[in-house]
């Protein structure tokens, strides 16, 4: 940096920290302010013209990384394609969140055995001790209180399935079409 | 700040059609609301109301009021067609005295349906002696098996109990094709027909005073959380003056707590679950149904050209809009009047701008969608009902069809 840009910053810095010019140790921190003043200019002297590039090995853009002096490899592919299925995921993560922030009374959303997909906001797979009925509730049923609603001894979706651990028998959900009710069939 | 358009509407949007290409894009509801449309480019076309996935369930900018069915219909059996003189009555309720029927006795002599028909139109126009028979439009004709359906103006709910007499007897037929379901399962697993929460806005409304009605105040004890109807608030704390002064509610309160707060988590036990493939809420071929209404017509002595017979489906699918065809919209199934009214406070407060929903149509000149107005489903509840919102109640409801209730033309958009 050359003399006159160092005074230059010099006077910015001063009018910034309103240094008192005329006291000794604030000439000193002034000192200090221009030599770090003049530090940073030159790193952004060495930055300049270092433009990203795309390595040959990675297949990623490279770009200057100016506190380690030297190039960092960011993981973006520069390959169209792959950029392109990385947008679509990018999107499809996008309308995830979207979905959620639109319906957060939708149940199913998250996925290990607790909290598997659900049917009409009940496990798709319920476990029952013994025939299910109105009286014999499976063990995972979410209750109203529990943020679902209550049982009634018969599916909430066609297709739910039941196991009666007992029995070793596994329900599934029926629609009966003439009255719009589910039943369980085995 | 320019319209903003959206790739992931949500309800409140703008459903916009380009008039350039005939398609449908979405722009969001605070753009839409601080910008003039260009309608050089755009037409409003209605407003969204709920979006899963892909799916975008959106409503028509505007809605009417219509009848669900403009008659009512019975299969007359009972006759004789021997060629010899004969006679039949039919009890018919008036609008002189709805509660009370009407003798009128007929004459025929016919050997064949077509004649016996034929006279009874005769007779039907016979002011004379047959004045309410006249007045409303009497019809009758053979329908595809050869039964004999005799149709009329239908205007009170007590036309549905004329009978047939002394030689003739009169079964119910209207749109015999037409599934009736009364059944929807709400959250606190009570199952069946009406009573299932509209909406929560409107039944907090209602259900919040005092009411002299064994239905919504319980008269005895209550022991089961599975209620078909919703109790008002008095009720529920054991402070209602129509009890006797008796908690008929502790083992609710029990459950789902004192005080407003659990009377609001107990109001809440009384919506239908949703999404279920459970009765009426499972049933989600609108646009179907819709067609199916919309393509019945019928004559008479007075409509010598086919009439539309279901003016509410009518009415949604034969709308139109500069880009999109008749057929697109559909008279709401039960399912999407629940989403409609979902959040929606206009009514219940008295603010166009109450909801996002009608804050929207306000600006955009649309219809308002208030949750004090009754609004018509595609579903029908039974033989002379249909499912509608009731707006004073805030329930689905059996409405009679032959009241004018309101339509709002409904469709979902596939996101691509």
């Amino acid at each position: 940096m050359s003399d006159e840009k160092i005074v230059k910053k010099f006077q910015v810095l001063q009018q910034k920290f309103k240094i008192d010019v005329l006291a000794t140790d604030t000439i000193a921190a002034a000192n200090a302010a221009a030599a770090n003043a003049n530090a940073a200019a030159e790193a952004a002297n060495a930055a300049a013209g270092r433009s990203p590039y795309i390595d040959d090995t990675t297949g990623t853009w490279w770009v200057w990384d100016a506190t380690e002096e030297d190039y960092v490899d960011t993981e973006t592919s520069a390959d169209p394609q792959t950029a392109k299925a990385d947008k679509a995921d990018f999107d499809n993560l996008v309308n995830e969140v979207a979905d959620i922030e639109e319906n957060p009374s939708d149940f199913a959303r998250v996925a290990d055995f607790e909290s598997m997909p659900k049917l009409a906001g009940q496990p798709m797979l319920l476990f029952c001790n013994g025939t299910p009925s109105s009286s014999n509730k499976p063990t995972n049923w979410i209750d109203f209180m529990q943020g679902g609603y209550e049982w009634t001894g018969l599916p909430s979706a066609i297709g739910q399935q039941l196991l009666d651990y007992t029995n070793h028998v596994l329900y599934f959900g029926w629609l009966n079409p003439s009255n719009y009710q589910l039943e369980w069939k085995h | 700040m320019a319209i903003k358009l959206t790739n992931l509407p949500k309800r409140g949007d703008a459903v916009l059609g380009i008039l350039a290409t005939n398609k449908i894009v979405f722009a969001t509801h605070e753009s839409m609301m601080s910008n003039t449309l260009d309608t050089s480019v755009y037409e409003y076309i209605g407003v969204v109301l709920r979006r899963s996935g892909k799916k975008v369930l959106y409503a028509y900018k505007e809605n009417a009021s219509k009848k669900w069915s403009d008659r009512y219909a019975f299969k007359l059996t009972g006759y004789t067609l021997d060629g010899t003189s004969r006679t039949g009555t039919l009890n018919v309720r008036t609008a002189s005295d709805w509660g009370a029927a009407v003798a009128y006795t007929i004459s025929y002599n016919a050997s064949t349906l077509s004649d016996f028909v034929s006279q009874l139109n005769t007779a039907f126009q016979d002011n004379t002696n047959y004045p309410a028979l006249k007045t409303q439009d009497w019809y009758a004709e053979l329908d595809s098996s050869n039964n004999v359906v005799l149709h009329f103006a239908f205007s009170d709910y007590r036309q549905a109990s004329n009978t047939g007499s002394a030689g003739f007897a009169l079964t119910a037929n209207l749109l015999p094709n037409c599934t009736a379901i009364a059944n929807m399962r709400r959250n606190n697993g009570a199952t069946g027909g009406e009573g299932a929460i509209s909406s929560m806005e409107r039944a907090i409304a209602y259900f919040y005073s005092d009411l002299n009605s064994s239905t919504y105040n319980p008269t005895s004890n209550v022991t089961s959380i599975a209620r078909t109807y919703p109790i008002c608030k008095p009720g529920y704390l054991g402070t209602s003056q129509y009890s006797g002064g008796a908690d008929r509610c502790a083992d609710l309160r029990a459950v789902f707590g004192e005080g407003e707060a659990g009377w609001l988590k107990f109001m809440e036990s009384c919506l239908p679950i949703l999404p279920t493939d459970w009765g009426n809420m499972g049933m989600r071929n609108g646009k179907e149904r819709t067609a199916h209404l919309a393509s019945q017509t019928y004559v008479s002595n007075t409509q010598v050209t086919p009439k539309a017979l279901c003016p509410a489906a009518d009415y949604c699918a034969n709308i139109s809009t500069s880009v999109l065809p008749k057929g697109t919209f559909w008279l709401p199934t039960t399912e999407e009047v629940a989403y409609l009214l979902k959040g929606i406070k206009y009514g219940t407060i008295n603010d166009r701008n109450a909801d996002i929903v009608n804050a929207l149509q306000n600006k955009m000149g649309g219809s308002a969608i208030s949750n004090g107005s009754y609004f018509w489903s595609c579903l029908r509840s039974n033989t002379n009902n249909a499912w509608y919102a009731h707006g004073s109640y805030g329930f689905f409801y059996g409405g009679v069809m032959c009241y004018a209730n309101v339509c709002v033309p409904v469709s979902l958009y596939e996101l691509p």
